[in-house]
C-alpha cells in the first residue's frame, strides 16, 4: 500500500491546528492552495448549479489538494442535516469521475469533538495512548495560539496607526505557527509570535464600535468567498467579535457543577427565537447573537451563503431578536460574485447608522 | 457671488447631480444616463451643471455617492465620499423632517431606510439579484412598445388589475405574455405589474420592518405613478414623493458635504476637470492565485487611482 498523503482543506486557522495535528501524528501532509479563484471554477464546473457555494468551493480545494498529490482527503462533511452534511460522499464520487481517487474522511463542523476522535482512531492507529499525548497537546496549543492571533487581529486592526500593518504582523505569525512541529517549541516561541502582533504600532484610545459577527462558520474563516469582510470592518474602525473560538468547537467544555460553557448559555439564550435545532449552526448563531445583544456589542452581522437552509432560518429568527432587543442587524449573502462594491456600501451605512446611534446614546 | 456644494451620485443606469446654496436650498440639478461610461458622463455632467449655474459660482465643497463615488471622486477631486443610505436619508430628511419610511427603488437596486427622530435606525438593500427595480420596468415598456412615462399613465387607468408573479422578473415576465394572451387588457396588466414590483420589494426589504408614516418615496421609479399608487395601497397610508425624487442621493451628499466643510478649502479640481483626459486600463495582479482585476486610471502618466484588488498590494486612491 502507499503511504498516505492527507490534506485538509484550507480553512484559515483551523487548517493550520489540524495539519500540525497530522504531521504530529507521522502523516505526511499535503497542504492545497489557498481558496482562489481557480477554487471557484473548479468547483462551479463540476458541482451542481443548486449546490451552495461552501460545497462548491470545497470541491474545488479536494481538487487542488488531488493535484498537489494528496490521496487521501478530509472533508469537511458528515452526518449533519444542511447539504454540506451529506456532500462528502457525493464528492468523493465526483472526485473519483475526475480520475482522483482518494480515500476519504469526514470531520463534521457541528459535531467537532465526535469526529475529532473517530479522526484520530483512523490516523493513530496502533499508538498507545502515550503516544498521542504529544501530538493532542500540540494540537490544543495550536489552537490556542491560533484563536489568541485572530482576537488580537480583530482588535488591532481599527485601531492600527499605518494601514495594513497589522495584516502584514498577522500573516507573519501565522507562518510562524505554520513551522510548529511539536508542544515544547510551541511553549518555547508562542511569546515570540503573539509579540509580533503586539509590537503593531495602534492607538488604544482611539474609539471604536465593536459588532459581533455570526453565521455561517466556513464563510466567516474564507476570505475569499467573504470578500475580505472582516479587514473591511476593521478600515471602517469596527472591532469584530467572531461568534465562535476554534478552540472551544474542537475541545469539549469541561464537566461538573463549575463550569462555564457559553454555547449551552447561548442555546438558552437563544431558544426564545429558535427552539430547535434545524441544522448547520443556526441555533448557535441565534444564541451567541442573543448573547451577544445583551449589552455586548453595538450591533451584529449576519453572514450567510446564498441559499444556506439553516442560516435562512436563522435570519428570520433574528428579526424576531432585533425588535425585542433593538439591536441592530445586517444581514450579507454571499455567492459567486466577486465585486466588493455593494458589500462595502452597506457596511458603512450601517457603520455611519450605529455612530449616529452612538452619539445619541451620548457615548 | 454664490456658494455652491456639489453633490454627484453616479448609480448603476443614472447620474444625478445636485447643487446647493449656503442655507441649503438646491439652485440646480441635473439628471442623466450612466451610459456605462461614467468618467466621461461625469465629466459632462460638470460642463451641463455649470452652464446652468451663474457664471461667478463658487464651489466650496464637493460630495460623491452611488455605486460610482470612488471613481467619481477621482474624477472632479471630492471632499467627502459618502454610501447612498446616509445620502438618501439626509436629502428625505431635508424634505419632511419627521420622515419615518424612506424608500428608493432605482435602475438597479433599491433601498428601505427606516428613521427614529431624524436618524437611520435600520435599512435594507436588496441582495444579489435587481427583481423589482427600475431596469426591469423598462425593459417591460419597451417589450411593449410604450414610454416608461406612458406606463406610469397607463397602470394608473386600471380598474381590475391582473396578478403577475412578482418573486422574479423572468417569471413576471413569462406571467405577463401568459395573461396578454389571455386578452386581458394591458392596463390592467401594467397595475398588476406595478403590484408584483410593490409585493417583491415588501417582502424582500421590508421582512419585519414597521413601515410607519410619513412615508417618503425617492429614485427613478417614483416617477411612475403606477407604482405609487400600488405603494400607497399596500400600506394604506398616504406616499410622499419629493419634487427632486429623482435627485436625492445627489443632495444628501451636496447636504452632507455643505455641513462637514468648515471653510477649509475643497479639493474640487474646478470646473476644467471636465477637460482633463483620464485614461483607464486594467491588468491582471499574478503574485497569489486570485488573479485580482486591478483597474488603473491615469492622468497623463501619473496614476491618480488604482483599486480591485483582494489586498492593498495596489490600492491607491
Amino acid at each position: 500500500m502507499t503511504s498516505l498523503r492527507v490534506a485538509f482543506p484550507p480553512l484559515g486557522s483551523l487548517s493550520l491546528a489540524a495539519e500540525g495535528y497530522l504531521r504530529a501524528l507521522g502523516l505526511e501532509v499535503v497542504s492545497p492552495p489557498p481558496t482562489s479563484r481557480r477554487t471557484l471554477d473548479i468547483g462551479v464546473t463540476h458541482c451542481p448549479e443548486m449546490l451552495c457555494i461552501p460545497c462548491k468551493l470545497l470541491f474545488g480545494n479536494y481538487v487542488e489538494a488531488a493535484e498537489r498529490g494528496a490521496n487521501a482527503i478530509v472533508m469537511l462533511g458528515g452526518a449533519g442535516t444542511c447539504r454540506l452534511g451529506y456532500s462528502a460522499m457525493q464528492q468523493a464520487a465526483r472526485l473519483t469521475s475526475l480520475g482522483y481517487n482518494c480515500r476519504v474522511y469526514t470531520f463534521d463542523l457541528y459535531h467537532a469533538h465526535r469526529d475529532f476522535l473517530h479522526l484520530t482512531r483512523e490516523f493513530a492507529d496502533g499508538r498507545s495512548f502515550r503516544e498521542l499525548i504529544g501530538p493532542i497537546r500540540l494540537l490544543l496549543g495550536l489552537l490556542r495560539l491560533t484563536d489568541e492571533v485572530e482576537t488580537i487581529t480583530l482588535a488591532l486592526r481599527p485601531r492600527e496607526l499605518e494601514r495594513g500593518a497589522t495584516d502584514r504582523a498577522r500573516a507573519e505569525a501565522l507562518a510562524r505557527i505554520a513551522a510548529l512541529r511539536d508542544p515544547r517549541q510551541l511553549q518555547a516561541e508562542q511569546n515570540d509570535v503573539l509579540s509580533l502582533l503586539y509590537a503593531v504600532p495602534h492607538d488604544p484610545k482611539r474609539p471604536v464600535l465593536h459588532l459581533g459577527l455570526v453565521g455561517d462558520v466556513y464563510t466567516i474563516l474564507t476570505p475569499f468567498l467573504n470578500l475580505n469582510l472582516e479587514q473591511e470592518l476593521g478600515r471602517l474602525g469596527v472591532e469584530v467579535r467572531r461568534w465562535f473560538r476554534l478552540t472551544r468547537k474542537i475541545v469539549p467544555p469541561l464537566p461538573g457543577p463549575l463550569r462555564r460553557d457559553r454555547g449551552a448559555q447561548a442555546v438558552r439564550a437563544g431558544s426564545r427565537y429558535l427552539a430547535r435545532d434545524v441544522g448547520g449552526f443556526a441555533r448557535s448563531t441565534v444564541g451567541e447573537a442573543a448573547l451577544m445583544a445583551q449589552g455586548e456589542v453595538d450591533g451584529l452581522i449576519h453572514v450567510a451563503p446564498f441559499n444556506c437552509t439553516p442560516e435562512i432560518v436563522a435570519q428570520s429568527a433574528l428579526v424576531a431578536l432585533q425588535r425585542e432587543r433593538g439591536v441592530p442587524v445586517l444581514n450579507l449573502s454571499f455567492d459567486e460574485q466577486t465585486g466588493r462594491a455593494g458589500m462595502v456600501t452597506r457596511l458603512e451605512a450601517f457603520v455611519d447608522m450605529l455612530w449616529a446611534a452612538r452619539r445619541k446614546r451620548g457615548g | 457671488m454664490l456658494e455652491v456644494f456639489l453633490g454627484i451620485d453616479v448609480g448603476s443606469v443614472t447620474t444625478k447631480i445636485a447643487a446647493v446654496d449656503r442655507e441649503g436650498q438646491l439652485t440646480a440639478s441635473l439628471y442623466r444616463r450612466t451610459e456605462g461610461r461614467p468618467i466621461e458622463v461625469v465629466q459632462e455632467s460638470l460642463r451641463q451643471i455649470q452652464a446652468i449655474l451663474p457664471t461667478d459660482v463658487d464651489v466650496a465643497g464637493v460630495g460623491t455617492t452611488g455605486s460610482g463615488r470612488q471613481l467619481a471622486a477621482v474624477v472632479v477631486g471630492a471632499d467627502l465620499v459618502k454610501n447612498e443610505i446616509t445620502a438618501h436619508a439626509v436629502a428625505a430628511l431635508h424634505f419632511v423632517p419627521d420622515v419615518h419610511t424612506v424608500m428608493d427603488i432605482g435602475g438597479q437596486d433599491s433601498k428601505l431606510i427606516i428613521l427614529e427622530d431624524g436618524i437611520v435606525v435600520d435599512f435594507a438593500m436588496n441582495s444579489v439579484c435587481a427583481a423589482g427595480t427600475g431596469s426591469f420596468l423598462e425593459q417591460q415598456a419597451h417589450r411593449l412598445n410604450i414610454s416608461i412615462e406612458e406606463l406610469g399613465r397607463r397602470a394608473m387607468r386600471s380598474r381590475h388589475p391582473v396578478r403577475i408573479a412578482g418573486r422574479c422578473t423572468v417569471f413576471a415576465e413569462s406571467d405577463m405574455i401568459h395573461k396578454q394572451q389571455m386578452g386581458h387588457p394591458v392596463d390592467d396588466i401594467l397595475y398588476g405589474l406595478c403590484q408584483a414590483l410593490v409585493r417583491n420589494y415588501l417582502n424582500n426589504l421590508a421582512l419585519g420592518k414597521m413601515l410607519r408614516p410619513p412615508v417618503v418615496f425617492q429614485g427613478g421609479v417614483a416617477a411612475n405613478a403606477g407604482v405609487v399608487r400600488a405603494f400607497a395601497e399596500a400600506l394604506e397610508t398616504e406616499v410622499i414623493v419629493p419634487p427632486q425624487h429623482e435627485v436625492m442621493g445627489a443632495l444628501g451628499a451636496a447636504l452632507l458635504v455643505r455641513e462637514r466643510m468648515n471653510g477649509q478649502p475643497t479639493r474640487f479640481r474646478g470646473f476644467g476637470a471636465a477637460e482633463i483626459e483620464y485614461r483607464t486600463s486594467s491588468f491582471e495582479c499574478r503574485a497569489c492565485p486570485n488573479r485580482c482585476e486591478i483597474a488603473e486610471i491615469r492622468v497623463g502618466r501619473e496614476v491618480v487611482a488604482r483599486w480591485g484588488g483582494r489586498c492593498d498590494r495596489w490600492e491607491m486612491a
